[in-house]
């Protein structure tokens, strides 16, 4: 019999529209978490989630997280995120090709445009002997007005956009390529990911669990023969590019601490998670349980023996996807 | 483990949970009767505070009714097995000879329990083979569970009796852990026993979306619970079970599968200067030719997989398990001088004169070690500071001289400290040179360790390995590795982290 244990194998291109049904049924049980501990933020959630094996499940957990933050905004959310990005280069997702400019808004009739022109240095890159000498290359401008259904389309033109250089079709085709994987997943799951992140001093959540193959997980291609990977969404921190902008955290199965108070951890059951859900209790958290795990036993045990010391009722968080994920929250 | 496989464990998960799992009861009279007469001779053993021979006989029919249940082995092969070639025949006849002078319930069960040896050793087939024919379609391919690893080529011989041998493949339970795509699984044995073992990840993580299991009628109860999280749901075979839980589940278990007292080890003479004090978690077991050793709960060791080839056991590759999966019967993997860790026999492979660098290792290790034993472990760290040393501080000190360690990080200041410590400072560059050969072999080691070691044992024969408890392995003047048969489990303890993998004898 072959064992699949060599990693590599991404979805096929068929898969390439849809995401599976459990993966699917875990983001949203990430997002019916992120929401139930935004609402009862005076109590701490403990959701324990049992699944056939735990490879991928933290992943697309954080996933769920990051959707509700980004989903979680009032109704005139989009129309304040572009205010904030107005004067700033942006990529506008085109019906035919995306164009990459800045974005310009008018106050009388609260409409976005993009101008597309030649770029001009920034004052400040330039002595003043060559400001002076600065001679402002022809405008070439064009404008695309946007319509409010296509607000959702504009993002930051994000680290691979240099401002310096002329917007030409290698400028575009980087920030194309970048902006793929968000743009990937935000069709996958109906999301509005940005492709640029804010910067964050603090990640959202922790993953604590085996490291190296989580890692993995967030970096290995999705799809056959495509660069979509987690890790455009996740961010995670250990990746010097996104230090700034993290979303989460990644500690080994050891670690006891988490640095900076993440709102959430997600841990994985292993003969350490007595300790971890000791060290835990401050924050709300989510226990991953793979039912194939040599320490499946001992874990449920003591995630029982925590469950009867501080339980309080939680409502029920369940997954209409799969059958196959058994949930049990609480309140600790 | 990939999004592909993953989704296949889910759609395997989901369908056994809602679908069940589909229980083929078989009637084995003889076996039925022989088990009644087993249970009552047992109580009376256990009550009766008897000999020794009585405990061995009361396991020796617990052992054969187990097999003869939960295995499709020819019942005249395994008694034959049993009694001739594993001593059975001794304890029944030092049986015999007591039995006129014990209690007469026991004396007639006795009588009872060797009939019942007499009319099973009759049977050429056993009757879960007859379920077999029933439960498995021909034109798909089943993976069957087998747990005993000595059962394996008869087990092979018996299923390849009735079916196309490309339609079925053996495989052991724990190798079911990370995914494999079969398209039907079957167990043999009841649902408790999956309890009993621990192995109801078969069930609930199953690597197959249709679950067979086959046994006896006589044994037929349990239920597994999908999660524990809640005892409200459970894997229920079809038909359901007639009891809920088998009463006293220890009369079902053959001995040598579980042990769970402590194994003995020799005195090692006290702890050595590396030993930091630091204690893990470990399990003890007893391995071939009255060693044994320890493992750390949650590390992974290397086992040789084996299958008879015209009758030699042969090694087939090479597989990396958890520590919690190591079974008495496993061949597993070790370094000559002890440790699962196969890293450094690589990496002696890769690396040219790597004898040679090893022997320097060892010569300036074990200078220091004479210099801390004379001096103190305050006094050398004292004078490794004063020659230059940064971070001769006393844990770190330990480590160098383990003879596991590669050396210390700093190669300039510490390692040149050292070296004039122990009067070999002209050799510092040779020295120097050598380690850094030796990480970078050992980091090359580590990615091509599963094909090395497959290469390395590629049908190689194991004969020896079953004769003598333990096989050494030498290629050329290359790195000596020993193959030894995992004989005993003990239980866990905490023991130094340094004993992890070190070969101790036994006290026996």
């Amino acid at each position: 019999m072959k064992n699949f244990k060599s990693k590599g194998i991404p979805l096929s291109s068929v898969d390439k529209n849809s995401l599976p049904k459990w993966a699917l049924g875990l983001v949203s049980t990430g997002e019916l978490i992120s929401r139930n501990a935004k609402e009862n933020a005076d109590k701490k959630l403990t959701v324990a989630l049992c699944l056939p094996r735990v490879d991928y499940a933290a992943a697309f957990l954080g996933l769920g997280i990051m959707k509700a933050r980004c989903t979680s905004g009032n109704s005139d959310g989009e129309q304040e995120r572009l205010k904030q990005l107005v004067g700033k280069w942006v990529s506008f997702e085109g019906p035919r090709k995306t164009a990459v400019g800045i974005l310009e808004h008018y106050e009388d009739s609260e409409e976005f445009s993009i101008r597309l022109y030649s770029k001009i240095p920034k004052e400040e890159s330039m002595t003043e002997e060559e400001w002076k000498n600065f001679q402002p290359p022809k405008v070439t401008a064009a404008w695309t007005v946007l319509m409010p259904k296509h607000y959702s389309k504009v993002h930051p033109t994000g680290r691979a956009f240099n401002e310096q250089r002329r917007v030409g079709t290698n400028q575009i085709q980087s920030v194309v390529s970048q902006n793929h994987s968000v743009t990937t997943l935000n069709k996958l799951l109906g999301t509005n990911f940005a492709e640029a992140f804010p910067e964050m001093t603090k990640s959202p959540f922790c993953i604590i669990g085996n490291k190296s193959r989580i890692q993995n997980e967030l970096t290995d291609p999705l799809f056959e023969n495509e660069k979509t990977c987690l890790a455009e969404i996740l961010r995670p921190g250990y990746l010097a590019k996104y230090s700034d902008s993290r979303c989460c955290d990644i500690l080994s199965a050891r670690a006891l601490n988490t640095d900076g108070s993440p709102s959430v951890v997600m841990t994985e059951g292993s003969r350490n998670l007595a300790d971890t859900l000791v060290s835990s209790r401050g924050t709300n958290r989510i226990i991953l349980l793979g039912r194939n795990s040599p320490a499946y036993e001992e874990s449920v045990e003591c995630l029982m023996d925590e469950f009867s010391i501080r339980k309080t009722e939680a409502p029920e968080i369940k997954s209409e996807s799969s059958t196959a994920i058994i949930t049990m929250p609480f309140y600790h | 483990m990939n999004i592909k496989e993953c989704t296949i464990a889910y759609v395997n998960s989901e369908t056994v949970m809602d679908s069940g799992v589909n229980f083929f009861a078989t009637t084995f009279r003889e076996l039925a009767a022989f088990n009644e007469a087993r249970k009552r001779f047992l109580s009376a053993v256990n009550n009766g505070g008897m000999h020794e021979d009585w405990e061995k006989g009361a396991r020796l029919f617990s052992f054969a009714h187990a097999k003869l249940a939960r295995t499709p082995c020819r019942p005249s092969w395994l008694l034959n097995e049993l009694l001739n070639n594993q001593g059975g025949e001794d304890i029944l006849e030092r049986l015999r000879t007591r039995a006129s002078n014990v209690d007469p319930i026991i004396r007639d069960t006795f009588h009872e329990l060797e009939n019942g040896f007499r009319d099973l050793s009759k049977l050429g087939e056993s009757p879960l083979l007859a379920q077999v024919r029933k439960a498995v379609p021909t034109d798909s391919k089943t993976v069957y569970v087998l747990r005993d690893l000595k059962l394996w080529q008869e087990v092979e011989k018996c299923l390849g009796d009735i079916i196309s041998r490309d339609l079925f493949e053996l495989v052991k339970p724990s190798s079911l852990r990370e995914h494999q795509q079969a398209e039907r699984l079957c167990i043999f044995g009841p649902p408790w026993y999956l309890n009993y073992r621990n192995e109801q990840y078969l069930l609930r993580a199953p690597a197959a979306p249709k679950v067979s299991m086959i046994g006896c009628a006589h044994e037929f109860q349990g239920r597994i619970m999908i999660s524990g999280l809640s005892d409200k749901l459970h894997i229920s075979p079809s038909p359901s079970p007639t009891e809920q839980e088998n009463d006293n589940l220890s009369n079902f278990e053959p001995f040598t599968t579980i042990q769970t007292g402590q194994l003995r080890f020799k005195d090692s003479g006290g702890s050595r200067a590396w030993e930091t004090g630091k204690l893990v978690e470990a399990w003890s077991f007893k391995l071939g030719s009255s060693f044994g050793t320890f493992f750390n709960c949650e590390s992974k060791v290397w086992i040789v997989l084996v299958q008879n080839i015209k009758g030699v056991p042969t090694c087939t590759g090479v597989e990396k398990i958890d520590v919690e999966d190591l079974e008495p019967g496993h061949l597993i993997l070790m370094t000559t001088h002890g440790g699962g860790d196969m890293i450094p026999v690589v990496a002696d492979m890769i690396l040219p004169h790597s004898k040679q660098i090893r022997e320097l290792q060892m010569n300036w290790k074990e200078r220091l070690l004479t210099e801390i034993e004379e001096y103190g472990m305050d006094q050398v760290c004292a004078c490794l500071k004063r020659y230059g040393a940064t971070k001769a501080t006393i844990p770190n000190v330990r480590n160098w001289t383990n003879p596991r360690s590669l050396g210390m990080e700093n190669l300039d200041s510490d390692l040149k400290a050292v070296l004039k410590l122990v009067g070999l400072d002209a050799m510092h560059k040779k020295i120097k040179d050598s380690i850094v050969a030796l990480r970078g072999a050992h980091q090359s080691a580590g990615a091509q360790l599963q094909k090395r070691l497959r290469e390395s044992l590629a049908d190689m024969k194991l004969s020896e390995v079953f004769k003598e408890g333990f096989m050494e392995i030498k290629h050329g003047n290359g790195p000596a590795k020993t193959i030894f048969l995992i004989e005993e489990r003990g239980a866990p303890e905490d023991v130094p982290v340094e004993w992890e993998g070190e070969i101790r004898e036994l006290d026996e």
